[in-house]
């Protein structure tokens, strides 16, 4: 029995963006949650339908802001699955630096959101200010900051040149001793410790039964990472290393992801030094056969999956996306019923929620079907 | 000195306090930051906002209240040795009662509002009061039986209680509402806690109250561990003691409630007994 | 990893991949099928995915052991618009069958919280992702 409901959102100072938490308190205890997401719905999955492959590489980058270029791949993979190409090796590698160096940007961004839910401000201006190096270097590569858009169906749209090279890689080494000292303050910190040890625990049978992704799942002890089982890209020549923490609560998750970001800058200056000289796309005859193609990549957040149906015109039949936070939210159930409303914002960021992707689904065009009145936007009358 | 000019004098300085902290703490944090005056803009600019009545609550109350609140901590500074308007024997009572007073203030407030937030805000400050009041009285106390008036306080107490410097810190913390006790003014949890739905001339009046009371529990620790001689002095002293609270609140992050009532009574009572066992001894 | 051959039989086997498979299951009881799938060990779904083809609703169920992507498709016809839930079985189906639901206008049976996920509650235009 509960005596008070605090609503979470949609509109909170908390949450970056929108979900609705419905909180049942007893004291400060919660009891249990009920939450509802679709406040960011975007028309994504129909849209596409609409457009031609080479166009929807763009829309698929849009899905989400932090995690663009996971999406792109993952969607090009998808389709030169679909048409049996592969791609050049300088290509490969590009792509693969692009994707370590947007894990490396979330996991930054991440981790100033977590500070800043547990009222650590300084935590937060310093890991927006170390994530600038990784910016710049996206910059000087893709010439944008966030949204990349550098794939295309064969390969890459852009070129790397040797000078482009060498100043990420000295960007790289600055960042890594930056990190490695964040590393050293967040295992060190009393305060950081008594809010997030033994808080929003998940066990290993957990995760199986509600089949979670990404670092929620290898901090329960569960070694699931796309990397490693498919190795897609150029993971296979690099030789990735996963990584694993046993606890499965606040704090395991931060270490994942801490542990991550060295072994993403290890990777990228890996692959930056194995890049040879090359093509950086193959010539495609855009000819799809009447088939059906499935991909999957680790997107920073966890597994992305990608799933085509092309019926032989130049556009898909039809696209589904699933992403990693769709899975991930089920558990919010467990990890916040029995712990107070304070641990809310700091469980709830330890999921690295991202909503934009989760909600990308549908919406009708008013043009043919019915057009919606302003009143009956207004959900209940 | 006469009462309105130190009624002026007593708000300017609590803005400026405040936006100092502001500063310090962008700088520490490798930001530029607001200018030092930021506070005074932000006051002027709040009068001139609308004022919401929200439907349910008890308005005039919590009008009210926002105006007393002010003009009690602004009594506690005329208790202060050089002001010394209102001095007498065994006033550390009276000082006790002002500083839960204004705190009473804005526990009332959260309760007058049909909302959830300043609830919880109001419920959490109830908590927290009980945590480092009890200190804080056994500390003025102490001073109170020794001394029988703020105005006979001796110079640089600091160097015989030590532990009671250290423990007046962290209590200053968690009345003012400073990381790492700002549980009550936790904005990623309960949206502004109290003052989530006030607006305008409340809202303005609230901000100085919480700015008033920087700078009286600021010139507290002062007065009680320093109490230079003259008034440049106790200036610079002020600064030193302002930047240690910008200090922990740079580095720390914030407890949780029970974490907070914990640390206040379990770490910091002992402290303070060792130093009063001292002088019975 | 390659299909074990217990599995070989489980539906009519119509495409092969480096390393996945693709099966048509049967209507009637594909959950019957399922079972024996996820007490073999393979019990991990990634997604559900729909798609109008004009005659029928084709719904995929993707598996995932390691490596191997088992890839289930259950034919349902427009007509009874209807499919047995997972959610006692695998409770990660839960909100998958909730989208799958409100895009393509499918009813699932036993779901322990139908409604509406991403669209709003008072929706009243055709499921988005129906043809025609």
């Amino acid at each position: 029995m509960h005596d008070l409901m605090i609503p979470f959102g949609p509109a909170h100072p908390a949450l970056p963006e929108p979900v609705y938490l419905k909180l049942f308190l007893e004291g400060e205890e919660i009891q249990d949650v009920d939450f509802s997401v679709g406040y960011n719905h975007k028309g994504i999955e129909k849209s596409l339908e609409e457009m031609d492959y080479i166009k929807s590489i763009f829309m698929a980058g849009r899905v989400c802001g932090i995690c663009s270029s996971a999406h792109s791949t993952c969607y090009t993979q998808t389709v030169e699955k679909l048409l049996n190409i592969e791609i050049p090796n300088r290509a490969r590698l590009i792509r693969t630096s692009i994707f370590e160096l947007e894990r490396l940007h979330s996991h930054l961004l991440w981790l100033g959101m977590f500070g800043h839910e547990m009222g650590f401000d300084t935590l937060f201006m310093l890991s927006f200010r170390e994530r600038e190096y990784v910016l710049d270097s996206l910059e000087l590569i893709t010439g944008k900051r966030v949204v990349h858009d550098i794939n295309t169906i064969g390969g890459v749209r852009r070129d790397v040149s040797q000078e482009t090279m060498s100043k990420v890689l000295k960007n790289l080494d600055i960042l890594k001793d930056k990190v490695e000292h964040l590393q050293n303050l967040v295992e060190k910190d009393p305060i950081i410790k008594k809010r997030t040890v033994g808080i929003g625990k998940l066990d290993k049978k957990d995760v199986e039964r509600l089949c979670l992704v990404g670092p929620v799942a290898r901090a329960s002890g569960i070694p699931y990472d796309i990397r490693k089982t498919d190795r897609y890209l150029a993971y296979d020549d690099l030789g990735f290393k996963i990584v694993v923490e046993n606890d499965g609560d606040n704090f395991a998750r931060t270490l994942v992801r801490i542990k991550e970001m060295l072994e993403s800058i290890r990777l990228v200056k890996l692959a930056i030094k194995s890049i040879k000289p090359g093509i950086i796309k193959n010539k495609v005859v855009m000819n799809f056969p009447v088939d059906e193609a499935i991909s999957r990549v680790e997107a920073p957040r966890g597994e992305l999956i990608y799933y085509v149906k092309s019926n032989g015109s130049n556009k898909p039949a039809r696209v589904k996306i699933r992403t990693p936070t769709y899975a991930n939210i089920l558990c919010l159930n467990k990890i916040l019923v029995g712990h107070t409303l304070a641990d809310v914002p700091v469980s709830l960021e330890s999921l690295d929620p991202c909503l934009c992707c989760t909600d990308r689904l549908t919406v009708v065009r008013n043009g043919k079907e019915e057009i919606i009145k302003l009143e009956d936007l207004h959900g209940h009358h | 000195m006469v009462i309105i000019e130190v009624f002026f004098i007593s708000i300017f300085l609590s803005f400026i306090y405040e936006g100092i902290i502001r500063k310090v703490a962008a700088r520490m944090q490798n930001r530029i930051g607001p200018p030092i005056w930021q506070p005074i803009l932000d006051f002027i600019k709040l009068l001139s906002k609308e004022r919401f009545e929200v439907q349910n609550s008890n308005f005039s109350l919590v009008s009210f209240l926002s105006i007393i609140s002010v003009i009690g901590l602004i009594t506690i500074v005329f208790m202060f040795p050089f002001v010394g308007i209102l001095n007498f024997n065994w006033d550390f009572i009276l000082l006790i009662y002002l500083l839960v007073f204004s705190t009473a203030c804005f526990i009332l407030v959260g309760f007058s509002f049909p909302s959830p937030y300043p609830l919880i805000g109001s419920t959490r400050e109830i908590i927290l009061l009980l945590a480092y009041d009890f200190p804080l009285m056994i500390i003025i106390l102490f001073f109170g039986i020794n001394y029988q008036s703020i105005q006979f306080i001796p110079n640089n107490l600091i160097l015989s209680f030590p532990l009671l410097f250290v423990s007046f810190l962290f209590i200053t913390q968690a009345k003012v509402g400073l990381p790492p006790f700002n549980i009550s003014e936790a904005d990623q949890e309960i949206a502004a806690s109290f003052l989530t739905e006030c607006s305008g001339f409340e809202l303005a009046m609230f901000n100085l109250a919480k700015s008033l009371k920087i700078f009286v529990m600021v010139s507290l620790t002062t007065i009680f561990f320093f109490n230079p001689p003259n008034i440049p002095m106790f200036f610079l002293t002020s600064l030193f003691v302002l930047f240690i609270g910008i200090l922990l609140r740079v580095i720390l992050a914030r407890f949780r409630i029970d974490q907070g009532f914990k640390f206040l009574w379990i770490f910091l009572l002992p402290l303070i007994f060792i130093d009063i066992i001292k002088v019975i001894i | 990893m390659k299909l074990p051959k217990e599995l070989k039989n489980i539906g009519k086997f119509y495409k092969q991949g480096k390393n996945e498979a693709w099966f048509i299951l049967p209507y009637e009881n594909f959950k019957d099928v399922i079972k024996n799938i996820i007490d073999f060990g393979i019990n991990r779904i990634s997604s559900i995915s729909g798609y109008d083809n004009g005659k029928e609703i084709e719904v995929i169920y993707h598996f995932v052991k390691d490596n191997f992507l088992l890839n289930l498709k259950v034919l349902v016809p427009k007509s009874l618009n209807k499919i047995d839930t997972l959610t006692d079985l695998l409770p990660a189906t839960f909100l998958l069958e909730k989208e799958l639901s409100e895009m393509l206008g499918i009813k699932i049976i036993g779901h322990p919280k139908p409604g509406k996920l991403f669209l709003s509650e008072d929706w009243y235009g055709k499921p988005p992702l129906r043809k025609g």
